[in-house]
């Protein structure tokens, strides 16, 4: 049944998503194409989308790929889904935090998680870039994609530039590069 | 885990209990659950016009970057020790060239870093 499919699929998603938005396109990416529900281009562009839409994009991208799928219901589920193992964890965090803050089991699995999930932005970095660069042999389009990535990040990194700027402008220079033709 | 999400439970449990958590948890949710559902209905017509195209084609470049950045940001938030450039590199490779379950190489990098550390520690208390 549909409704279940999308708050378990969700749930396990809100589960094991650590450090944010971007570490749960792998996952998401995994879980909704053996489902069915959305091709990895699509989402690429819901992500962009979702930057200039308010709230997290876990939540947003469940709405979204639950509206697509089963109507207002399935939006409800697998929002829910998706925000139900915060809610729970972090309560229950809340409860214990002060006394289990250094218990060693808890700290380690904490850094490999987050070893794993510089391994996994990694991994959905490169999947983006296959979108951004499907041409193997080298054109205008690759070369103004590596320019423009090189500026952005430089703004990134060294000009605490945030997604609000980024967005807009990375429109933009896809508007203005589509109308010159590359 | 979604930060805003977390941060809202737990601002709310302090300040109500459960059901402060509760409506907290609502409050952080509905607003963008209202726009993406509206939303999700234009989202498919307008993808027919060009300027929409050229618009998503510069949009992927700018996503890219924020990824790449979230990739640093992370890195830089970890202990830069062997084992966790190893972690990621494995994590990497796994997923990217060969598919690997993403819980499964969460799962076990979680794992490897317990016992390192739970090994680490024995060894601290035998010197």
């Amino acid at each position: 049944m549909i409704l279940l499919e999308l708050f378990l699929v969700f749930l396990k998603i809100g589960l094991f998503t650590v450090g944010g938005g971007y570490a749960m396109i792998p996952m998401i990416s995994a879980e909704t194409e053996k489902m069915g529900w959305i091709t990895f281009e699509e989402l690429v562009g819901f992500l962009a989308v979702s930057e200039s839409t308010p709230g997290p994009f876990a939540v947003n991208v469940a709405t979204y790929i639950g509206s697509e799928t089963a109507g207002l219901a399935g939006a409800v589920c697998a929002t829910v889904g998706v925000v139900l193992p915060s809610f729970i964890i972090v309560l229950l965090a809340s409860a214990f935090y002060a006394r289990y803050r250094h218990n060693i089991i808890l700290t380690s699995c904490m850094s490999g998680l987050r070893a794993a999930v510089a391994g996994l932005i990694g991994a959905a970095a490169l999947s983006v870039a296959g979108t951004v660069f499907p041409q193997r042999n080298f054109e205008m389009l690759s070369f103004a994609g590596c320019a423009l990535i090189l500026v952005f990040m430089f703004f990134l990194l060294y000009k605490k530039a945030g997604a609000a700027v980024i967005i807009p402008v990375s429109a933009l220079c896809g508007i203005i590069l589509g109308f010159m033709g590359i | 885990m979604p930060v805003a999400v977390n941060c809202a439970v737990m601002t709310g449990y302090r300040v109500a209990g459960m059901s402060g958590a509760f409506f907290a948890a609502l409050g952080v949710v509905l607003p963008s659950f209202c726009v993406i559902y509206v939303l999700s209905f234009f989202l498919g017509k307008i993808e027919q016009f060009t300027i929409i195209g050229y618009m998503f084609r510069g949009i992927r470049v700018g996503v890219l970057a924020l990824i790449l950045k979230a990739m640093i940001d992370m890195i830089k938030a970890s202990p830069r020790n062997v084992l966790f450039y190893i972690t990621a590199a494995a994590a990497f490779i796994a997923v990217a060239f060969f598919g690997a379950n993403v819980f499964a190489v969460i799962l076990c990098a979680a794992a490897l870093s317990l016992v390192c550390a739970l090994a680490a520690r024995k060894k601290a208390k035998r010197e």
